[in-house]
């Protein structure tokens, strides 16, 4: 390497930002993620409606653009926008809920199989691959049979089903770095096994990790849907972007819109996650630097 | 019993890696990477262990720093058998035993900055205070001839050299008494490989006489740099003497072939060559006999039946042959 | 009776267009080789000695620039040739042996296939049965037991020495006149590599073949080379028979290199010489002497321009010192 003095020092976490700015399209996906938090978080303050009781039964199945209601209503009357906002607060919080769950579980599993080996790594991953042959829909009423229906075992259960996923993907990650030398320099220096699998490992393996994550916040979202439709979930009323996707789906002839335009926040949820972990994924890489 | 005068013994060491096959992965055969050592290393000097790919010299470096677990034998540090160790005794003699590997790309971790990895030994191990651990770090950098601004930087932004310097530095972090050096200088360009090898004979002294076991194929190197010198092959020590005696007295026919194959550079007189025949056998099927007769210009019958003992043959000059 | 060259390169540059700027891997280097003789290359990592290599045998990537006053290869003037002549080249007059043979020698072909191919290549029309005998004969040539067997194996089943004289056997077999060798031994135990650089011996003698050796081990250089070019930051700092170089250099790049090795002139357990700082950035070479930022004998206009080419007998060295009769 050639130019010793040529590039300036900064602080590990300062890189990383300043890496993930550099990268336009992951900015943008954050800034439109941002807007989308925002809406829906302070929904009260974008909509004057209710989005269960509000309904205009004058004004039932309006197209987008009626008065009163820029993106129309649904076969109850309710306005659409109102409920999208709303409704954003339980679909996001879903999918972001089970992302980490099953993350936390996953990685932790996937660290220690990959790292250990032998009987360890047997066992669990054994373990693991019962689970992702599974059916999540059948766990999932399993699960609910048992807890109740609820938003919160709606989460419980598609993190269930979701950490194998990320248990796979950590532990194939782990097998390719434990060999590094710098792990065995790490052994060689004495620490702990643990300090070496969350200090060493985990940081050179996080790279798709944060990918997963990104990607399983949008399944994440769609699977509570199917969830919702079934009546597994909490009451068909409260508002969800996948129930209102399940829910139009009688219109879709009639009033396509009632499927479109929640199916475009999920999309465009999903494509700004995936733009964002492909940012972050990058801005984690030292190599990167520029 | 803490032996006064050797810091390090081998006993009998022996390194096998079983060869699986088929759907069940059983066991078919082994791979004898060491196949019965014995070596006993003095404080404070610099043994050279040199042999060519395969012959067990790196296998018994990380044997010592228990990164492999050896098949049978005994290795003693200080008298105690640190093949027995676990756990915090484990942890503890660690700090005694270091290494410095070959390739400076992948000993240090790409996502810790020099500050990082150093620091962590010094909090961690030494129980330092961040405080103390980032003045101490900068002593270290200072003494392998590193600039101190560079402790905020990656692994990748550094050439080799520099990334070997700080391997160094993180090895001598703990203040061991024993290093092991395997292949430190092999991947180096020729004027980084002499600032590297300068600096580690200045650490030695400046450590209170550090031992160092020093791993190397490349001959002219050890000679520079060692006290001691141990020749293997195929898993075998095949001569052991001091450093003169050893290169100009070569006993064992392998030896002398590696010593023929030294450059003759100016100045040096020209030995005669020695080209051998053939490959080196792969450690999975080890020859016979003594293990170097497929090769050896002086091999006879009995060499393929009988496997020689290291035998002293003055001054503590070791040679396994029988025709010697 | 002079003997004739088989090379004769003059000025070559060799240059990379990147984002950063242009960078001048190679920047005008000059040379020749008689027939049957060996010039060795020598320089560390990033000196242009292998693109040197890569630029004479036409396989520079497409962000390379090539230019030269001429090259001459065989008589003939090879400077500007375009793909398909440089193919009918390769092979015929001019060969290479690459250093890692695992990766040159392709894994999924038995060894039969890739030595036939080259026999099928520049002799159309071959029967199979002569492509087989041509091929027994060349492995035995390069010292390979058991030819008829080895032809049916695959690479990974050939330890490293094998495979490289495999490698070598592959690149002699259409008879080139001049033979490229690119660290051939770099990879390979010390006993392997002696028993190769004595086989390329051997066969320089046989088929009076000229090689170019690329390599940055001066051990290596000293066993088979006649004449040894020493390369630093794109150029030729110094160049001459390979004793004379040795025992006396003229550069003091090649005088600190020589010294840095340990064995040479410095005795056991004294300090070795080095050589401070590092190799200048490709992107921004100093003005003047290339070398003068790292050299510890550099007097003020070795930093404001570039050193003269003296040459003296069969010697040549770029360093204003030399005039000054400079003793290291």
């Amino acid at each position: 390497m050639i130019g010793e003095d040529s590039l300036p020092v900064t602080s590990y976490w300062k890189d990383v930002v300043r890496r993930f700015c550099k990268n336009k399209i992951a900015v943008i996906g954050l800034i439109v993620l941002c807007i989308i938090i925002i809406l829906c978080a302070g929904a009260p303050l974008f909509t004057s409606y209710d989005p269960v009781v509000d309904m205009d039964f004058m004004n039932m199945l309006a197209a987008p653009g009626s008065e009163g209601h820029p993106l129309g209503t649904d076969d109850l009357g309710r306005d659409i926008w109102c409920r999208l906002l709303y409704g954003g607060r339980s679909s996001l919080i879903t999918g972001l809920s089970v992302s980490l769950l099953a993350a936390a579980i996953g990685v932790v599993i996937g660290l220690y199989s990959g790292y250990f080996g032998g009987v360890i790594e047997s066992l669990l991953m054994r373990f693991t691959d019962i689970m992702l042959s599974f059916a999540f829909l059948i766990v999932a009423i399993a699960i609910m049979s048992v807890l109740g229906p609820s938003q919160r075992n709606i989460i419980i259960a598609l993190a269930i089903t979701s950490w194998p996923r990320f248990a796979r993907l950590t532990r194939g990650q782990v097998l390719a770095v434990k060999n590094s030398e710098y792990v065995e320099a790490a052994k060689v220096g004495g620490f702990k096994n643990t300090r070496i699998i969350f200090r060493h490992v985990l940081p050179n393996c996080i790279g798709p990790l944060i990918i997963q994550g990104t990607l399983s916040v949008g399944g994440a979202i769609l699977s509570a849907a199917s969830l919702n439709y079934l009546g597994l979930g909490a009451d068909a009323a409260s508002p969800d972007w996948g129930m209102m996707l399940s829910q139009g789906r009688n219109y879709l002839q009639t009033a396509s819109y009632l499927t479109t335009i929640p199916g475009l926040a999920i999309s465009a949820t999903v494509l700004t996650m995936n733009w964002i972990g492909d940012g972050m994924r990058d801005a984690f890489d030292p190599k990167m630097r520029k | 019993m803490k032996d006064e005068k050797n810091i390090l013994k081998i006993e009998d060491l022996k390194v096998y890696f079983p060869i699986k096959k088929g759907v069940l992965q059983k066991t078919v055969g082994h791979v004898k990477a060491v196949d019965g050592v014995t070596l006993n290393i003095r404080r404070g000097e610099t043994l050279g262990l040199v042999g060519e790919s395969g012959c067990g010299k790196t296998t018994i470096g990380r044997s010592i720093v228990r990164l492999n677990t050896p098949t049978s034998g005994r290795i003693l540090y200080d008298g105690q058998d640190i093949l027995s160790l676990k756990g915090d005794d484990l942890r503890k003699i660690r700090r005694k035993l270091q290494i410095i590997f070959q390739d400076p790309y992948s000993s240090l971790n790409p996502r810790h900055t020099v500050q990082n990895t150093i620091t962590e030994i010094l909090t961690v191990q030494m129980g330092m205070t961040p405080a103390q651990a980032e003045d101490r770090m900068e002593e270290l950098l200072d003494q392998v001839g590193l600039n101190k601004a560079y402790a905020l930087r990656y692994p990748h932004e550094f050439s080799g050299g520099q990334r070997q310097r700080v391997a160094i530095a993180k090895a001598i972090a703990l203040q061991p008494e024993f290093l092991v050096c395997d292949e430190a200088v092999s991947a180096l360009d020729v004027s980084i490989q002499s600032q590297i090898i300068n600096l580690l004979m200045d650490l030695k002294g400046e450590y209170g006489d550090m031992t160092y076991l020093f791993i190397s194929h490349a001959l002219n190197v050890v000679e520079h740099i060692s006290d001691r010198v141990a020749v293997m092959y195929l898993g075998k020590i095949m001569e052991f003497a001091d450093n003169e005696e050893l290169f100009s007295h070569a006993a064992h026919p392998y030896t002398q072939a590696l010593l023929s194959a030294i450059p003759i550079l100016s100045g040096r007189k020209a030995r005669e060559r020695i080209i051998l025949k053939g490959d080196v056998p792969g450690a999975a099927h080890i020859p016979s006999g003594c293990r170097f007769h497929t090769r050896c210009p002086y091999a006879t019958e009995e060499c393929t039946k009988k496997e020689p003992e290291l035998k002293d043959i003055g001054n503590g000059h070791l040679v396994a042959c029988l025709k010697v | 009776m002079t003997n004739e060259n088989c090379l004769e390169v003059k000025n070559l540059r060799t240059w990379f267009h990147t984002p950063e700027g242009i960078v001048k891997s190679v920047d005008g280097i000059s040379f020749s080789i008689e027939r049957g003789k060996t010039l060795a290359l020598v320089g560390e990592s990033g000196c242009g000695k292998t693109i040197t290599s890569l630029s004479l045998i036409k396989l520079l990537p497409e962000t390379a620039e090539l230019h030269a006053d001429s090259i001459i290869l065989n008589g003939r003037d090879v400077t500007n040739l375009n793909k398909n002549e440089a193919r009918k080249i390769r092979g015929a007059e001019i060969s290479m042996i690459f250093q890692e043979p695992m990766t040159s020698l392709n894994p999924v072909y038995r060894i039969e296939r890739q030595l036939g191919e080259v026999f099928r290549l520049h002799n159309p029309g071959i029967s199979s049965a002569e492509v087989k005998q041509r091929s027994i004969e060349i492995l035995k040539k390069v010292g390979v037991p058991n030819p008829e067997e080895r032809l049916k194996v695959y690479p990974h089943q050939l330890s490293g020495g094998l495979r490289q004289r495999v490698m070598i056997a592959i690149s002699l077999a259409s008879n080139p006149r001049m033979v490229i060798a690119d660290e051939p031994t770099t990879a390979l135990d010390v006993t392997i590599q002696a028993q190769i650089l004595d086989l390329l011996k051997q066969l320089q003698k046989d088929m009076n073949m000229s090689i170019l050796l690329i390599t940055h081990d001066f051990g290596v250089v000293s066993q088979i080379a006649d004449r040894v070019a020493v390369m630093y930051a794109g150029r030729i700092v110094e160049e001459g028979k390979m004793e004379d170089v040795f025992t006396d250099p003229w550069h003091p790049y090649t005088k600190l290199l020589i010294l840095s090795i340990p064995g040479i002139k410095v005795t056991r357990g004294n300090r070795l010489e080095s050589i401070q700082g590092s190799v200048p950035n490709p992107l921004k070479f100093p003005k003047g002497c290339r070398f003068a930022p790292r050299c510890p004998y550099a007097k003020d206009i070795c930093h404001k321009q570039q050193p003269p080419e003296i040459v003296s007998g069969d010697r040549r060295v770029s360093c204003f010192l030399r005039g000054d009769q400079h003793e290291g």
